[in-house]
């Protein structure tokens, strides 16, 4: 017995001290390996230095002899900050136990994320789905179309989410209308599954839209081929008459998909504010100090090969809301947005 | 099979070889892990849980038909500080399904040593399916799925009084289809790239979207120890330890994920 308890003994003892054989040790928590871990992730991950003319060696030239393992966590928060304030992308954002950083932010002052007095231009205004609410304009034949996010998937494995499928039935309400306006400004984005579910209801024919590509190494060159994304008609009926997006700066990600989608039909007008300019989708990564940050890891541009990445997509028209606006209880963009689909009658 | 040993003299060891048997196992016990994805971390990350498996075995003249079902479900932490505070939780949500069928044959006989090699081959589906989450719980979906053909071999030894016998099985795969990650993590290409905007199920896309590989990017073995103890004909105890690792390297070298499971697994055995 003796034998075979010793037999037991030698086959699992090695297979415990299987840890060392197998994995290397996790980097220590010292600030200057947090420092190295970050700017390397961004050296190999981050794809849009040469679109946001960073040179990131010369930030860690400038930033690297600032740190030490003295370097207290809100030294170093506020290094790693101002190193990615000049990314203004809002997928680049730092998470600490002293706060977040966004690259991106919206200026406090900023009224054109906002709708204003809603009741004032819409015949009712009830949610009727937390992600998609529609309802008429007063005293116009205006569909009101507003997409609060593209950020819901209903199963583990899809991305795409059967809740964004009851535009089929806005589209049957609204398909005497003279135009539809949908409402983007508050809209941060989410899966472009959701966006296409959407879009594919007012194209009568397949549109290239956006092309995609992705870091696939750790080289400054390193991308895989072009991706082409389409939109094409779906559903039982599509809207073909005219429509107005309304964008703001609040309007990113997904939603600069959107935006670039229906900007490939010749019916569409976008009215408001150029939008966010993060289109690429985000990774999340961590640091040793259990600090997270997040980044682009993709670079999009339009169709025709323009990259909005971190410049974002002008309007066709611009209109701001303003403070007199919230004031005086105005929403000049959604003034604007039926004005512009009463004179196309 | 194995547990008419107790039946049987030490000279009548060729009948117990012939004899044909079903052996079925239900087991628990102790799932150990540690798991290191470069597409989204760093950092090691570990976790124990309450295994199930289930086996089918085959006892032929000169083979040995297997058949195994292995199923964890657990969460993953690693040595990273978490601020609840921050919303930086560090945590990674693992679920492990693997299914194998091995058919092995009788290579040598050691009589001596009342005990026999036997070497065939195993076809075996791996899914390590993780949901990372570091900021505010949002998960980022990542798996590694392999359907592998691989070379095993096993050795059989029964002990004196006939009543016990010992496995240990190797198994080393040496060519597996292999499905990509997901879209979201650094460093995809274009076969995940188009996973973007897909509307459908992504493992049934992965899918189609697999590659073979071979040794120079799937490193992975699966090996095991069991003793099993009769208590009566057709009713027996199972204690195995299984230590099961792979390396997955998808771009350039430099992407990988690393995983290494180790079992303590103690089960009901029930022949018929």
């Amino acid at each position: 017995m003796k034998t075979k308890i010793s037999i037991l003994i030698f086959l699992i003892i090695p297979f415990s001290g299987c840890e060392k054989l197998f994995f290397e040790d996790d980097i220590s928590n010292k600030p200057l390996n947090n420092f190295e871990m970050f700017w390397s992730d961004f050296d190999k991950f981050y794809p849009s230095f040469g679109i946001k003319h960073i040179n990131w060696d010369s930030v860690y030239i400038i930033n690297r002899p600032k740190i030490s393992d003295q370097t207290s966590g809100i030294e170093l928060y506020n290094v790693l900050s101002g190193m990615i304030k000049p990314f203004k992308d809002g997928h680049v954002t730092i998470r600490s136990n002293y706060g977040q950083c966004n690259s991106y932010t919206i200026p406090p002052d900023y009224y054109s994320n906002m709708r204003i007095y809603p009741q004032s231009y819409l015949s009712s205004f009830e949610i009727n789905n937390s992600n998609i609410s529609y309802w008429s304009v007063k005293d116009h034949n205006i569909g009101y179309i507003s997409i609060n996010t593209f950020n819901v998937r209903s199963e583990t494995f899809v991305y795409a989410d059967n809740s964004f499928l009851v535009i089929d039935d806005i589209i049957k309400q609204f398909k005497n209308k003279d135009g539809i306006i949908i409402d983007l400004r508050q809209n941060g984005g989410g899966l472009p599954a959701n966006v296409e579910t959407i879009v594919d209801r007012f194209t009568d024919k397949k549109r290239l839209y956006i092309k995609l590509r992705s870091k696939n190494g750790p080289g400054k060159n390193d991308f895989s081929e072009w991706i082409d994304y389409y939109i094409e008609p779906k559903g039982s009926e599509q809207f073909l008459k005219p429509v107005v997006v309304l964008t703001g700066k609040g309007t990113g990600s997904a939603a600069e998909w959107f935006t670039l989608a229906m900007k490939t039909l010749p019916n569409t007008t976008v009215v408001g504010d150029t939008t966010a300019g993060c289109f690429s989708p985000k990774v999340e990564r961590e640091l040793p100090n259990g600090w997270s940050f997040t980044l682009s890891s993709k670079i999009a541009v339009s169709s025709d090969m323009v990259q909005y990445e971190g410049f974002g997509i002008p309007p066709d028209l611009i209109v701001l809301n303003t403070k007199t606006d919230l004031d005086n209880k105005r929403d000049a963009m959604l003034e604007k947005a039926i004005e512009v689909i009463v004179t196309k009658q | 099979m194995i547990f008419r040993l107790g039946l049987i003299h030490a000279q009548d060891i060729n009948t117990f070889h012939l004899d044909k048997s079903h052996i079925f196992s239900l087991y628990t016990g102790f799932s150990g892990y540690i798991e290191r994805d470069d597409a989204m971390s760093h950092y090691k990350y570990r976790g124990h849980a309450l295994p199930v498996e289930i086996s089918y075995r085959y006892s032929g003249t000169n083979c040995r038909q297997i058949f195994y079902a292995n199923f964890d479900n657990l969460i993953l932490i690693s040595s990273l500080p978490n601020y609840d505070n921050a919303g930086l939780n560090h945590y990674v949500q693992s679920t492990n399904i693997q299914m194998g069928y091995s058919y092995l044959h009788r290579a040598f006989r050691l009589a001596r040593y009342r005990s026999d090699i036997f070497f065939g081959g195993e076809i075996n589906s791996l899914l390590n399916l993780r949901q990372h989450a570091y900021i505010d719980n949002n998960e980022f979906l990542m798996l590694d799925q392999f359907n592998s053909l691989g070379l095993k071999a096993q050795l059989e030894k029964r002990f004196a009084s006939n009543k016990r016998v010992a496995f240990f099985n190797l198994n080393i795969p040496f060519i597996s289809y292999v499905l990509m990650g997901d879209t979201y993590n650094a460093f995809v290409g274009k076969k995940i790239d188009p996973l973007m905007n897909y509307g459908g199920n992504m493992l049934l896309y992965l899918a189609k979207k697999g590659d073979f590989v071979s040794f120079k990017k799937l490193v992975y073995f699966k090996t095991d120890f069991s003793f099993v103890q009769s208590i009566s004909n057709h009713i027996g105890i199972e204690c195995k330890y299984s230590l099961r690792y792979y390396k997955f390297s998808q771009y350039q070298n430099i992407n990988y994920s690393k995983n290494l499971q180790s079992q303590f697994l103690i089960g009901i055995v029930g022949k018929l």
